[in-house]
């Protein structure tokens, strides 16, 4: 025997120990110094006690068992997308696997962009949340299990960056043309404004925004009036000009703040737990 | 027991399967049969609850109207737990008047469903050994009869109050419409509004000159309906309400064995 095959034999022998794992994991960093919770544990099992075919009815969702998670930590924070965990390994004392999709490794372990849901930032809040809340979705245990003795996993979360606050002032001037400021560029985002009259008013009250670029970036917007704040919100799509009503004209005193987070990153939130009871 | 046997003996219980959920007792041909069983967990709800849907078949489903009152007065599992429900568990969920909704068997008896709770078996358990209780369902006559409101002008008028109506035990909320148009009228049924077939709006001499038709927001409780007639509202108009000759409220009891939990 060469030293070659000593070496994969070495290697084959920990791969079956369980010392290395072969696993097609997101390509993204690890967030570090996250704490991951169990913060309940549901499930559905249902069946038809009629044959196939005897009564045409849809009977809402499948069965399976869902796991609620809470996460925080500093390096999630400012976090605006969670998306769909892989589960690694999921075992019931039955020794039975609950992993209802194993992950291949031609399929990304974690969520594409169009699975990543948005996390919905409060309009009252300038704090970045460091806080997260995802689901975990499995394959209904046998009747007489009572606990997942194994559980391992990641998901994947569009987090971190530092919140930045940019000011616009004069906005008149600025009406019908894209923003110009190095945060907005930094952060991949272009925003044009402009102001319409109501109906029925002969002032501009309501600035139009049209976002383009990362989207994601702009996480809150504000109109002030001095010290006085007139309106507040938050959007995550605009390719139509989307009104904001201040309610009152727009003049030179209006002041546009925009709350902005740059270098945001995608990374993984790793999980393992023992011993998760049934409910 | 041979092969031979053992596969006669599946064959049996195969053919018996679509039967063996299907309770005995019948009230007025109406065959109660267990469709499906749910349940749901929650590791911060202590017992959960179990969801169980019947479907009441047999033709007499189709005077059927509404249920109210499902009720499970015995239902114990295979490791001898109590799953009768608490009250707070069945009160908002069990004790409403619901619309009968209704589902086409695969064999073409009519049928509808019905939607009760109880608690949830222990993880032990693998079989709920008997289930035992009632449903109350109202049902309409065949048969119709008319009652008329004349001289719809004042009728609208006076606050929608009849004599007629109040015997068939039917309040109305009668108006044109806002903008002061009377070619339009908005009535709302309350009381027993589910005896209402139809409305009509007529003329003197008993020709329709208007079907009234009921709006999406149907419910037990109150009927909406609208007409647009062809000249403004006067009194030469009545209304005519065709409702069901009779109503009754029948218990449909149900006793299954051996179901098997999921």
């Amino acid at each position: 025997m060469n030293r070659r095959s000593v070496v994969e034999l070495v290697i084959l022998a920990m791969l079956l120990c369980g010392l290395v794992r072969a696993e097609p994991g997101d390509t993204a960093p690890r967030a570090k110094g996250v704490k991951v919770s169990v913060e309940a544990v549901s499930e559905k099992r249902d069946a038809d006690l009629f044959p196939p075919g005897q009564v045409d009815l849809k009977w809402g969702m499948d069965g399976g068992l869902l796991i609620q998670l809470k996460f925080q930590g500093d390096s999630v924070k400012n976090v605006s997308q969670i998306g769909p965990a892989v589960v690694y390994e999921a075992t019931d004392d039955l020794n039975e696997s609950l992993v209802e999709k194993p992950p291949t490794a031609t399929q990304p372990a974690s969520g594409t962009e169009s699975e990543m849901k948005t996390v919905e930032e409060g309009v009252d809040t300038d704090e970045a949340a460091t806080l997260g809340e995802a689901a975990v979705g499995l394959r209904s245990p046998a009747r007489r299990a009572t606990k997942i003795v194994r559980l391992r996993g990641e998901f994947p979360v569009m987090a971190g960056g530092d919140r930045k606050t940019v000011e616009f002032t004069d906005l008149p001037s600025r009406f019908g043309k894209f923003l110009d400021d190095p945060t907005l560029t930094q952060a991949g985002v272009k925003v044009w404004i402009d102001a319409k009259k109501e109906d029925g008013t002969n002032d501009r009250t309501d600035l139009l925004f049209k976002l383009s670029g990362n989207l994601r970036a702009i996480r809150q917007v504000k109109v002030f009036d001095g010290n006085t704040e007139l309106s507040t919100g938050a959007w995550y799509s605009t390719q139509e000009p989307q009104p904001m009503p201040i309610g009152r004209a727009i003049t030179k005193q209006t002041v546009l703040r925009l709350f902005v987070v740059v270098n945001e990153k995608r990374m993984t939130v790793p999980f393992e737990f023992s011993n998760i009871p049934l409910p | 027991m041979n092969r031979k046997d053992f596969l006669l003996f599946a064959l049996a219980g195969l053919l018996a399967l679509p039967t063996c959920y299907a309770s005995k007792n019948t009230a007025d041909q109406l065959e109660p049969s267990l469709a499906h069983i749910a349940e749901y967990r929650e590791s911060d709800h202590e017992r959960g609850r179990t969801q169980i849907v019947l479907t009441v078949s047999g033709q007499a489903t189709k005077r059927v109207i509404a249920f109210a009152n499902f009720r499970v007065d015995q239902a114990i599992d295979d490791v001898a737990e109590n799953l009768v429900p608490s009250d707070d568990l069945t009160l908002y969920t069990n004790s409403r008047i619901k619309e009968a909704y209704r589902v086409k068997r695969a064999d073409g008896v009519p049928s509808f469903v019905v939607r009760g709770q109880m608690r949830t078996a222990s993880r032990q358990a693998t079989r709920i050994t008997r289930l035992v209780g009632q449903v109350q369902v109202m049902t309409l006559s065949d048969e119709s009869r008319s009652v008329i409101v004349p001289k719809l002008a004042s009728f609208i008028a006076n606050g929608g109050k009849d004599a007629n109506l109040a015997k068939e035990k039917l309040k109305l909320q009668i108006s044109t419409d806002n903008d002061g148009n009377k070619k339009h009228i908005y009535a709302f049924i309350g009381g027993n509004p589910t005896i209402v077939r139809k409305i009509q709006v007529i003329d003197d001499d008993g020709k329709v000159l208007e079907d009234g038709s009921f709006g999406p927001g149907f419910s037990l409780n109150t009927k909406d309906c609208y007409f647009a007639l062809p000249r403004d509202v006067d009194d030469k108009m009545s209304l005519k309400f065709e409702v069901a000759a009779s109503q009754k409220v029948i218990s449909v009891p149900f006793d299954f064995k051996d179901i098997p939990l999921p």
